[in-house]
């Protein structure tokens, strides 16, 4: 996976370079590769409309996460456009049954954990930099980390 | 047993097929050509604060492109920037038969849907707010979507007291005696209702002595649920007027680096917030919010200054404040009372140097008002609470017991988000569970575990859920 590019990138670039970035943050929240397709293709018509000032790179690709996570909330709330393909529909390379089972345990938790733990654990944000990311009290996404954790050990029948 | 490996190598799995981003950058094209046209056609009051930035960013792309690809940056599908992406995506057959098969969307719930037909719906005009959700009692039926967005559970907060995380709402635990009769519901100031936001920003610029260089307004993004609520929020910058003139592009100003004092600012709802660059950020809230009442207080009408300070305990138990402002604490009747609390209110932060580096006003709606409507009694709002904890109970979306007797009290409040097309009365109700600081996770941490739900403040017939709505 890309880690954060070297300059502050023009729209077009930036779906180059962070297209893969924001598909799988928005596919790890919907849990639907169609869905998951059109929230990213928002998120980059957002970024080339709205043309940010961004400070640095890092900040632009926090800008994407952001907005990645804001539509995907913004799906849920208009809650007739989910669907129910198959969590690897679309996918070149299927899951294998490990994966789907705990691709299945990460999509069954509610939003607020599920955000987190994607975070921490596929883009390897710390706690800091999730709440800085989300909004958030540090406190809030620590709690959020913990009980996402422990529901999905109590799932997953095994660590997490 | 899987683990969290699984879930990263599965993760690892999800890639853009190239119809989506061959898809994806016809659709950017189409953008990026739609507002090189409107740049031929300057408007005169709104100055886009980075087109420099962005002409530059725009020969700059081009320029470097194919050393990026060189280096590995971008891959050799994009090499050529703007002008290459777009005659990649136009000679694509790929990107034509992915979206002549992408599913249409489902709209529902509002009869402003668009046509399927870009060109179509632009000559149409924006899709126009229709809530019809019919009438009770000659008032409008209202919608109103839930504050945890459809996700349940409530907020919780660890406190030693309820009295630390409550606030001071003047509707705190009132008598059945003080319940107003009605209070006012207003437009949410968003969509054909947004006029308002303007309004803001520019009374806010004035109060600073500031002139406002105001962002092109944001369209809604294809396929959003709710475009007639669109634009949720104006943006902009603060700027000089020594140092600005708003005919010219910053990089033109007789001195670029001071024209822009105030980065950001933007008007969201009945709420402006507002950003400057500054070093250190101190940790004296109140004097923050005092600075910002004195610039402020008379342009939110504030007469009576009150305070809150709202105090949870954080993961480590440490005090952590996660709400702080000045109110105006006037008011001749309950209803008074709470409209100025909910509406008059000033927020701000100090830098290190005791300079103002943000703030952020509240002002009263000035969106059409939709009309009095009744109030249900907190008795009856709390039976609803209980069917909505009763149903999270039968879900497993809560993983503790949790029932309306652990209600502790309530207040009245205003509920207005993005998403909701109304600003109306809710009841927040608090409750404290049976958890413990342990139990969330929390180290060190000591007191209750209180969680908070918001229900309509309207009777029965008034007022629909979002989801009900809309599914």
């Amino acid at each position: 996976m890309n880690g954060v590019a070297d300059k502050v990138l023009t729209a077009e670039q930036a779906l180059e370079y962070y297209g893969p970035l924001v598909l799988r943050t928005a596919f790890g929240l919907v849990k639907n590769m169609q869905d998951a397709e059109d929230i990213s293709q928002e998120v980059f018509l957002t970024l080339l409309k709205k043309d940010p000032a961004f400070e640095s790179p890092a900040h632009q690709q926090a800008w994407l996460l952001r907005c990645a996570i804001n539509r995907c909330k913004s799906h849920f709330r208009s809650a007739w456009q989910r669907r129910t393909d198959a969590l690897d529909e679309g996918l070149s390379v299927p899951f294998t049954p490990a994966e789907s089972e705990v691709m299945k345990a990460v999509g069954d938790l509610p939003m607020k954990y599920r955000q987190v733990i994607y975070l921490h654990y596929i883009q390897g944000y710390s706690t800091g930099e999730i709440a800085k990311l989300l909004d958030l009290n540090q406190n809030t996404v620590l709690s959020q980390l913990a009980r996402g954790r422990a529901l999905l050990k109590n799932t997953l029948k095994g660590e997490f | 047993m899987p683990d969290h490996k699984d879930y990263q190598s599965a993760m690892d799995k999800v890639a853009p097929s190239e119809a989506w981003m061959a898809a994806t950058r016809e659709k950017m094209a189409a953008a990026r050509a739609e507002q090189e046209k409107a740049k031929a056609a300057p408007r005169l009051r709104l100055a886009k604060r980075y087109a420099p930035q962005l002409a530059a960013a725009a020969v700059l792309a081009l320029l470097l492109a194919p050393a990026a690809v060189r280096s590995g940056l971008l891959p050799l599908g994009s090499a050529g920037g703007v002008a290459d992406v777009a005659q990649e995506a136009a000679s694509s057959p790929a990107a034509a038969e992915y979206n002549l098969n992408a599913a249409p969307r489902a709209e529902k719930g509002f009869t402003g849907g668009t046509t399927g037909n870009e060109t179509e719906d632009k000559q149409a005009g924006p899709p126009v707010r229709n809530f019809d959700l019919g009438e009770c009692d000659g008032l409008p039926v209202l919608v109103l979507g839930d504050d945890s967005a459809g996700m349940g559970g409530g907020v919780t907060y660890v406190a030693g007291s309820l009295d630390d995380i409550r606030g001071n709402n003047p509707t705190w635990n009132i008598t059945a005696a003080e319940l107003p009769a009605t209070l006012p519901v207003w437009h949410a100031q968003s969509g054909e209702y947004a006029g308002p936001l303007a309004d803001l920003l520019d009374h806010t610029a004035d109060a600073l002595g500031l002139a406002l260089a105001q962002d092109e307004e944001e369209e809604a993004p294809t396929g959003y649920p709710s475009p007639d609520l669109w634009p949720y929020n104006l943006s902009g910058s603060l700027m000089d007027p020594d140092h600005w003139d708003p005919e010219r592009p910053l990089y033109e100003q007789p001195d670029p680096s001071k024209a822009r004092v105030w980065s950001s600012i933007s008007a969201s709802g009945t709420t402006v917030n507002a950003f400057r660059n500054g070093e250190g950020e101190s940790e004296d809230l109140r004097a923050g919010d005092e600075a910002a009442l004195a610039l402020f207080g008379e342009l939110v009408g504030i007469e009576t200054p009150g305070y809150e300070l709202c105090t949870d305990v954080n993961f480590y138990g440490e005090a952590n404040c996660f709400e702080h402002f000045c109110f105006e604490a006037g008011g001749a009747t309950v209803a008074e009372r709470l409209f100025n609390y909910s509406f008059r209110r000033v927020t701000g932060n100090l830098d290190g140097a005791g300079e103002l580096r943000h703030f952020n006003l509240t002002f009263p709606p000035e969106s059409e008002k939709v009309g009095d409507y009744p109030l249900r009694t907190p008795g009856e709002a709390m039976e609803a609470l209980g069917a909505i904890l009763d149903e999270e109970q039968a879900s497993g979306m809560r993983e503790y017991d949790l029932s309306a007797e652990q209600v502790e009290g309530w207040q009245l409040e205003y509920a207005q988000s993005s998403l909701n097309p109304y600003i109306q009365p809710v009841y927040r109700f608090w409750l404290k569970t049976s958890l413990t600081p342990e139990d969330m996770f929390f180290e060190n941490a000591e007191g209750n575990v209180y969680v908070s739900y918001t229900v309509s403040a309207l009777p029965e017939g008034y007022c629909i859920p979002f989801e009900e709505v809309f599914n």
